[in-house]
């Protein structure tokens, strides 16, 4: 069985990239399961989905805990939620990343010993966000060995029918350039057996507690300025104070509280949290707010 | 107009009562006016919240809100906003609990919930004339689960269950008509991306005792398919087109409190966003658009 | 000085909440139940009962402003029926969760379709899965009895669910009999002042109820708290009923057992039928079967336990159901038997009898008829058939 987990942010196309996946797998005469998994989080928040493809019925179910093949289309996840990217790592997982890091500077993030398998975004079109599913779905299907060419663009015009025509082209295009550019690694990623490593679960006998902390509720105010979504974000917006006038439009509109006041009276962006919608850059009077690039800024901040 | 304090956008207070970290999507224009009703009104707050993406303000062990928070259901926040306002009053009254202690109940529902499955709990609350505040962010579809026609869609927009053709062949309802025939304390149409207009009227309905009604438009980035960063912009457009009117209802008459002298064509307001495309592209469809435009023009002219 | 008078159940409902001083009550209109909050309202308005009753438009609404009243800390009583509480149902499963305390009466009605203002159990029935306590009620008495028992469970600290107090429409809604009527302010003794904990909204405690939880970990944990705090019940009830047996005299045990101690067979039922299957029992007694009654009070918590004991030496069973899970059969007759199963070596042959849905009457002649096939399928050691209660003349 291949067992392939797909790491990336909503909105960026993850959930699709495992569905050519799964039939371009389907089209080959394999049995599949795929399936995206979100929590309660919206666009920008960390989000994975799964495929199974087996020569015989699947019957395990729900998230892969010990993938063959990790995909990770957005690196600033790996800041973010590493142990949940990296989850389950064993000796053939295969990690295949969308990085514009070194080679040498990746694997001393992912520090594991595997087969990392980047591709930068230089070498793809400026637009790639747009296409991340069948830039994934395209390597992936190469690294399997098994997936023919014919059945992932089948895969892609399937996923993608109600979309222009346009764009369909455009996808098809670019799939079959990646499945070209990764010839030499077909068949990296290999199939491995059904049977499941059981580590047998400690059982514990749940004791009644207190009603007061038995029942989800807080009993203080202001607690979520623990979730950091700052890493969310795929732009930033930055101040640029020689031009700032000290407003506070920004701090008005920002709809996520973002933007405090420091003690000169400019606005300070509070980047643990801002999600990068970049209202702020829109409202801003005096064109004091710019955007960066996320990667680029947080390798300068580092 | 306004007896209150905020005579200016730089009275709008820069430190916020909601707190970062929820899970909203970026540039959510309902987020937006939450923050602004915090702000506003203060922290001794109780929010009463039905389903909807506001749902997800306050995740265990999460929240968002510097003052206190219940999630009910769909179709009952108001009877919740009124079960806490009974019990506050009656703990105060036996001197249970100190009246400096006490707090404002604000119902949070989106459209879903405020114009179809809790109308009739909020069309109660205000028959009992229930002293709280209910904040409907409007932001026209069933959003929490993935953006399908609500009573507030309106007419051509496409939604996950309008997704082809026309869009939406309905009309969105007019709440705030409904809501004035209840004769409710206070009712006001409201935005975010107008704040001072949406300041005025919290402070003037934090002076009056009964239920306090507001609608606030709230552009969608998710739903109605447009990039995050255009929430404001989306929202002054709805304002200058005349699509979102600005106003208020007290004391028996509904006063428009911002009325243009010219207003900015529809079609500026709908090719900006995704849910509109199909009127756009792949060519023009002056009829569809016209008909928006229309019913706009004529809103306006009954005004 | 305690009185005793002549009262409705629905009257010693009210009785009950008004001895237990519940702070507020929401309320909603429907038969059988009315005629409780209208008792409840005449008080107040007469200033002999200082609460608050506020009107909803539903109970859907009344049980949201149950619960939520509940967690900005005051005593809460309600009431509903059949109906009433289907469409509440939302709530009702949903308020064991918040881990708050309040008193419910529910007054058994049949439910739709087709329409029918009698009582049987499906609708009670239909809530025994909420995580909400039950305590079922046969004569007006143990109605006022068991509201009040219902606040000492409900407000302990370890449990902090809702009680459900179940009493029949009609049978003993608008049945009157005697009933002694407690001094309030040794009811308020018994009850103690009312304990908020945790449950309250201020400016200076603010706090974030009835949350959305991520995974099925953090889920499973609260769920599971829920049940044990429920299981847990059984104990707190058994030391409240205790308590209010000292302080009133008056006894309720988990199940109400009666002349079973050398009997070979027994009625197994809920609800104010039970009484009638007593006069059954004393019958059959005086022509010799050795024949008792078993009536839980509780069904959640289900009192597995004291059921087995009060079994051990019965060779034969009968389970009256005043409900019915189409596709199944009697939803007691399940509990009791899933009680018994493995339980201990021998469990008697159990036989399943569906009789009194919307009301329909169960005749004294025909517990005897009851009583008379279980002693056959005893005999020959196989389990009856399920059988309705229901003659060829009921056809005409
Ligand atoms: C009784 C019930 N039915 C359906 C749902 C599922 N549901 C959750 S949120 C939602 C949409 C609510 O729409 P709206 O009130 O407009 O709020 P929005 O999601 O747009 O924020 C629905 C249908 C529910 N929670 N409860
Ligand atoms: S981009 Fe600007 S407006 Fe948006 S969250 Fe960040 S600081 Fe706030
Ligand atoms: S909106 Fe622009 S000018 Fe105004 S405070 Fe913010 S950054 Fe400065
Ligand atoms: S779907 Fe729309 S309303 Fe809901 S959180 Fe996202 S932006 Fe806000
Ligand atoms: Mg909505």
């Amino acid at each position: 069985m291949f067992r392939i987990r797909f790491h990336g942010r909503g909105g960026e196309g993850i959930k699709t990239a495992s569905r050519i996946l799964g039939s371009s797998f389907f089209f080959e005469g394999f049995q599949v399961q795929d399936a995206p998994k979100y929590g309660a989080e919206r666009r920008g928040a960390p989000v994975s989905a799964y495929v199974r493809a087996d020569h015989k019925q699947i019957y395990e179910r729900g998230e892969i805990h010990k993938p063959d093949l990790i995909i990770i289309a957005d690196e600033t996840l790996l800041h973010v939620t590493r142990n949940t990217v990296l989850e389950g790592i064993y000796e053939n997982t295969v990690i295949f990343i969308i990085s514009a890091m070194s080679n040498s500077e990746l694997e001393e993030i992912i520090n594991c010993g595997k087969t990392i398998i980047k591709i930068a975004p230089a070498v793809l079109p400026e637009n790639y966000h747009r296409f991340l599913s069948s830039i994934t779905a395209s390597a992936t299907a190469r690294f399997t060995g098994i997936i023919q060419i014919d059945s992932l663009i089948r895969g892609v015009e399937e996923e993608l029918k109600s979309a222009k025509n346009d764009l369909i082209l455009e996808n098809t295009a670019i799939a079959k350039k990646i499945f070209n550019d990764m010839t030499s690694y077909s068949g990296i990623v290999t199939e491995t057996d059904g049977t499941p490593v059981i580590t047998e679960p400690q059982l514990i006998d749940l004791p009644l507690h207190n009603s007061s902390i038995a029942t989800p509720a807080i009993r203080t105010g202001s607690t979520s300025v623990k979730n950091q979504t700052g890493s969310w974000r795929t732009s930033r917006p930055v101040i640029l104070q020689e031009k700032c006038s000290r407003c506070m439009l920004c701090n008005v509109y920002c709809p996520d509280s973002a933007i405090t006041k420091n003690e000169e009276g400019f606005p300070v962006i509070d980047y643990n949290h801002c999600k990068g919608c970049l209202i702020c850059r829109e409202v801003c009077p005096s064109g004091a707010i710019t955007q960066e690039d996320e990667k680029t800024s947080r390798s300068k901040t580092v | 107009m306004s007896e209150g304090l905020i005579k200016n956008i730089k009275d709008l207070s820069v430190e916020h009562n909601l707190a970062p970290g929820t899970s909203m999507c970026a540039g959510c224009g309902a987020l937006e006016t939450v923050k602004l009703f915090c702000d506003i009104l203060g922290k001794n707050t109780v929010f009463v919240n039905a389903a909807g993406c506001m749902t997800l303000l306050a995740i265990y062990p999460f929240t968002p809100f510097s003052g206190s928070w219940l999630y009910t259901a769909m179709a009952s926040a108001s009877a919740g906003a009124q079960g806490i306002r009974d019990a506050l009053d009656i703990l105060i009254k036996k001197g249970r609990l100190s009246a400096s202690e006490d707090l404002k109940v604000i119902v949070l529902t989106g459209d879903g919930s405020a114009y179809g499955m809790g109308l009739s709990a909020t069309s109660a609350a205000i028959d009992r004339d229930l002293d709280f505040y209910y904040l409907c962010y409007d932001n026209e579809g069933y959003g929490n689960t993935g953006h399908q026609d609500s009573a507030a869609t309106p007419y051509g927009a496409r939604t996950a269950t309008s997704a082809s053709g026309a869009g939406f062949t309905g009309r969105k309802k007019d709440l705030f008509s409904i809501w004035a025939a209840h004769k409710p304390a206070y009712l006001a149409t409201i935005i975010a991306a107008e704040p001072l207009d949406l300041a005025h009227k919290v402070e003037k309905a934090m002076t009056i005792k009964g239920p306090k009604m507001f609608i606030t438009l709230a552009p969608c980035p998710t739903g109605w398919h447009y990039e995050p960063h255009q929430t404001v912009s989306i929202g002054k457009l709805a304002v200058k087109t005349g699509i979102w009117p600005l106003k208020e209802f007290k004391d028996g008459t509904v006063t428009h409190t911002k009325v243009l002298k010219e207003r900015v064509p529809v079609e500026e307001y709908l090719k900006l966003q995704g849910r509109f495309e199909h009127l756009f592209v792949p060519e023009k469809n002056p009829a569809l658009i016209n008909r928006i435009q229309t019913t706009v023009d004529q809103y306006w002219k009954d005004v | 000085m305690t009185r005793q008078v002549l009262l409705t159940g629905n009257a010693a409902a009210a009785w009950g909440a008004r001895l237990s001083s519940a702070d507020y009550i929401p309320a909603f209109p429907i038969t059988p139940q009315t005629e409780i909050i209208e008792t409840l309202s005449e008080w107040i308005n007469n200033g002999e009962m200082d609460s608050h009753l506020t009107m909803f438009e539903s109970e859907h609404s009344m049980i949201t402003a149950a619960g939520s009243a509940a967690t900005a800390g005051v005593r809460v009583f309600t009431a509903t029926s059949s109906q009433g509480l289907m469409f509440g149902m939302e709530m009702i499963f949903a308020l064991p969760g918040w881990r708050v305390p309040f008193v419910l009466v529910n007054v058994s009605r049949g439910l739709a379709s087709p329409i029918t203002l009698e009582c049987d159990h499906n609708d009670i029935l239909a809530a025994r899965d909420s995580g909400c306590i039950q305590i079922h009620c046969s004569t007006c008495q143990e109605i006022l009895d068991s509201v009040i028992i219902g606040y000492k469970i409900s407000e302990n600290k370890e449990i902090r669910l809702p009680v459900i107090v179940n009493l029949d429409g009609f049978y003993l809604s608008f049945t009157r009999e005697a009933v002694e009527i407690p001094e309030h302010h040794e009811v308020s003794q018994y009850l103690g002042e009312y304990n908020q904990m945790n449950d309250h909204y201020s400016s200076s405690a603010p706090q974030a109820r009835g949350l959305i939880v991520l995974g099925g970990s953090q889920y499973s944990y609260f769920r599971y708290q829920a049940h044990l705090a429920n299981l847990k019940a059984l104990d707190v009830y058994k030391e409240a009923a205790e308590e209010f047996a000292i302080q009133f005299g008056r006894n309720y045990s988990v199940i109400e057992s009666y002349r079973t101690d050398d009997a070979e067979y027994c009625f197994i039922m809920i609800g104010s039928f039970s009484t009638k299957a007593k006069s059954a029992v004393d019958h059959l007694r005086s022509e010799g079967l050795k024949i008792g009654l078993i009536r839980p009070r509780l069904i959640r918590p289900f009192p597995s336990e004291e059921l087995n004991i009060l079994l051990s030496g019965i060779k034969g069973a009968a389970v009256i159901d005043q409900n019915i899970s189409f596709g199944k059969g009697g939803i007691l007759y399940t509990e009791i038997t899933s009680a018994l199963y493995g339980a201990h070596g021998s469990y008697p042959v159990t036989g399943s009898f569906i009789g009194g849905l919307g009301g329909r009457d169960i005749t004294i002649d025909e517990f005897i008829v009851i009583a008379g096939e279980m002693r056959e399928y005893t005999k020959k050691g196989i389990q009856p058939r399920t059988r309705l209660l229901f003659t060829g003349d009921e056809l005409e």
